[in-house]
């Protein structure tokens, strides 16, 4: 694949947050969130993010929007996000916030919660017409028509025009917030979680929407779950993510069907109703302590394969076949 | 098999004021003459249909799920087999619920309390809601051993420690001394589960006890869930849930409910393998196999799930289903008999029996 593929390349991003100085202690400590992670999105395709939750899937999305508040608590990133829709790489941490606000028109997200998401106070036609007034140069009438256009591609009923917030149901929340996402015209599109919090039958509606959005508007996504039998179902790539390092990634069938590291394996196992075939299940210590050490495999302490190599090494990210990437001693070619 | 717990015609309905609904009270009318406006704080009030009619059997050593989507009427029925669903708003019309030959719903406050914890056991959705914040581990799983009598403060703290061994958790000595804000939502689970099984019960409910859960998490919960039942004779689980794959996973029969109103009871293979109703057949489309991998669409189910106040006329389920004929929209069906464990709610199977005889 050449470059010129990617929307989107991350390379080597590290996020920390810096924990606030309080009453007794006096030194601030730093929690690294995300370390040391490289991604890239193809133009048109549907990226998966999987992992537990605490292991900085969202904060890489917080990273691509610039989502941080840095009045509450100090953040520190480090690395490369490069954006290439247009001619020359954009690097998004090193725009003003100015550029960045004339950029944002490109990325947008979907959030977990729909209805904590959607500002109450407004009708869903303010709602979806408000990007609209800030990126887009249309009048009053352009912009109605398009929401309305946006409602009927979302499948909410036209007359909902004027409806608030708290008169739909999840599901219909978030349509509108993927309406809203829509709106602006993005090229690539984060959904963080999207479909967490609804139903199976909605999860399902949800999903199907996504797809056939992807189709009409040529869209990137960039699509977050700690479900990985969602994540399949979507995405042509897979990335797994451990304790905010990226531990395999490759195709989707590669990673469903042929996982190497044993936390995929893991993830995979634990999927109600999957049966293992002719497999060895994967044994898990259980209640292991999260702390990592630095110089160690961040999975040692709850792997079933680990040995003395694990606790003294760190494995770096791999290729072990053809564009499938692991890091683990014992997946190796 | 023995029955441990019969549901007979239970109906339990919330009222609601019609201020909070957009309904008049015109559609109300059914409540206007009958007797069962004993009650004061119902008049006036639209109700809410949240379990009609539902009736089920759960037999010594089995674990039963019930499945449905959020809103079906499920959590109600569970919370209404200890008698915890609060009055007002809701209220226990009619029905049966005869654990051991004895209904609950006839029990004085007192009876109930020896029948809650001992007998049947509860574990909630979110473990971090039902443990108290401020109280540590220790007089949490403690309260709940000290109802019994003939244990000392030695066999308590005995007691607990090996409940805490069993569920799991590693370092029992510790956990009894923490806070729960200092346990991981796994662990929280846990000593639910602890908890719940304190008083040796025969029934555990679990009412959707991983959903707040990683999915490795998940997991591990589980397969507690089947050693403890496996480790016990004559224990039953009622496991509630919208993740069909659970339910594949342990359940010995599922109920599958919809509208407040059973759908489909059957033996988990059979109705897996051959799902009938069409709401069933929908809700097992709607989970991505987690055995094979294809990007096409998911066959979900259409529409949204209906408002407990205002459901459509005839078969619940028909603005949702593929199949609705014009029977559908006016009669609503009865539970058919198909075979000898197994019924189904739907017109298509009332036809298919008469042309059977």
């Amino acid at each position: 694949m050449n470059d010129n593929n990617y929307i989107i390349q991350i390379k080597n991003l590290c996020v920390s947050y810096l924990t606030e100085k309080n009453l007794f202690s006096l030194k601030s400590d730093k929690i690294v969130a995300v370390n040391d992670v490289s991604l890239d999105i193809t133009k048109g395709t549907t990226t998966g993010l999987v992992g537990e939750s605490g292991c900085g899937k969202s904060t890489i999305a917080k990273a691509m929007l610039r989502l941080f508040n840095k009045g509450l608590n100090d953040v520190e990133i480090k690395g490369d996000i490069n954006l290439l829709f247009e001619e020359n790489p954009i690097n998004i941490l090193k725009l003003s916030k100015k550029e960045m606000r004339k950029l944002r028109k490109h990325i947008q997200i979907i959030f977990q919660d729909p209805s904590s998401s959607l500002n109450p106070r407004f009708t869903v036609g303010k709602i979806i017409e408000e990007p609209l007034i800030y990126n887009t140069s249309l009048n009053k009438k352009e912009r109605i028509e398009k929401v309305l256009f946006l409602l009927e591609k979302v499948g909410i009923s036209l007359d909902k025009y004027s409806s608030y917030p708290f008169e739909f149901s999840g599901g219909q929340k978030q349509r509108i917030s993927i309406a809203r996402a829509l709106a602006s015209g993005p090229e690539l599109i984060i959904c963080d979680e999207p479909v967490s919090s609804l139903d199976v039958s909605i999860q399902a509606q949800i999903i199907n929407l996504l797809m056939d959005l992807q189709k009409d508007f040529n869209l990137s996504i960039l699509f977050i779950s700690h479900d990985i039998s969602v994540v399949k179902q979507i995405s042509r790539n897979i990335l797994v993510m451990y304790m905010g390092k990226i531990i395999e990634s490759g195709e989707a069938g590669k990673i469903y069907f042929n996982s190497m590291h044993p936390y995929t394996k893991l993830l995979i196992s634990s999927i109600p109703g999957y049966m293992l075939k002719n497999e060895t299940v994967i044994p898990q210590i259980e209640n292991a302590e999260n702390t990592h050490r630095p110089s160690a495999c961040s999975f040692v302490s709850r792997c079933s394969l680990a040995q003395n190599i694990c606790n003294e090494n760190e494995p770096r990210l791999e290729e072990i076949a053809d564009n499938h990437y692991a890091a683990c001693f014992f997946c190796r070619k | 098999m023995n029955k441990l717990l019969e549901i007979d015609n239970l109906k339990v309905y919330f009222f609601v004021d019609p201020l909070y609904t957009g309904f008049t009270k015109s559609n109300n009318n059914e409540f206007k003459s009958k007797d069962i406006i004993e009650d004061r704080w119902i008049k006036g009030k639209i109700p809410v249909k949240a379990v009609d009619n539902v009736s089920f059997d759960i037999f010594n050593g089995e674990i039963l799920g019930i499945a449905g989507e959020s809103g079906s009427g499920k959590s109600v029925t569970a919370h209404s087999i200890i008698n915890l669903i609060p009055s007002p708003p809701g209220k226990i019309l009619s029905g049966e619920i005869l654990y051991k030959g004895k209904d609950i719903l006839k029990l004085s406050k007192n009876e109930l309390k020896n029948i809650r914890g001992k007998e049947i056991g509860m574990i909630f959705q979110e473990p971090s809601v039902s443990l108290n914040p401020v109280l540590k581990i220790k007089s949490q799983i403690f309260e709940s051993l000290m109802l019994d009598k003939k244990l000392n403060k030695k066999d308590i703290k005995k007691k607990a420690l090996t409940l805490l061994a069993d569920v799991g958790i590693t370092n029992p000595e510790s956990s009894l001394n923490s806070y729960p804000h200092q346990l991981s939502g796994g662990m929280k689970q846990r000593i639910m589960i602890a908890i719940a099984l304190s008083r040796n019960p025969s029934l555990l409910i679990a009412d959707e006890p991983t959903t707040s859960l990683d999915v490795t998490t998940q997991k591990q919960i589980i397969d507690l869930l089947v050693n403890i039942k496996k480790s016990r004779t004559d224990f039953s689980i009622l496991l509630i849930t919208h993740n069909l794959g659970l339910i594949k996973q342990i359940c010995d029969r599922v109920i599958i409910m919809y509208g407040g109103k059973i759908q489909e009871i059957g033996e988990m293979k059979k109705l897996f393998e051959n799902p009938l109703h069409p709401y069933t057949e929908g809700l097992v489309g709607c989970f991505p196999d987690p055995n094979s991998i294809s990007t096409e669409r998911i066959n979900g189910i259409p529409g949204n799930i209906p408002d407990a106040i205002d459901y459509p006329s005839g078969c619940k389920f028909h603005p949702r289903c593929k199949y609705a004929m014009c029977l559908c929209k006016n009669i609503e069906p009865e539970l058919f008999l198909i075979e000898k464990t197994h019924f189904v709610r739907c017109h298509l199977y009332k036809v298919n029996n008469i042309t059977d005889e």
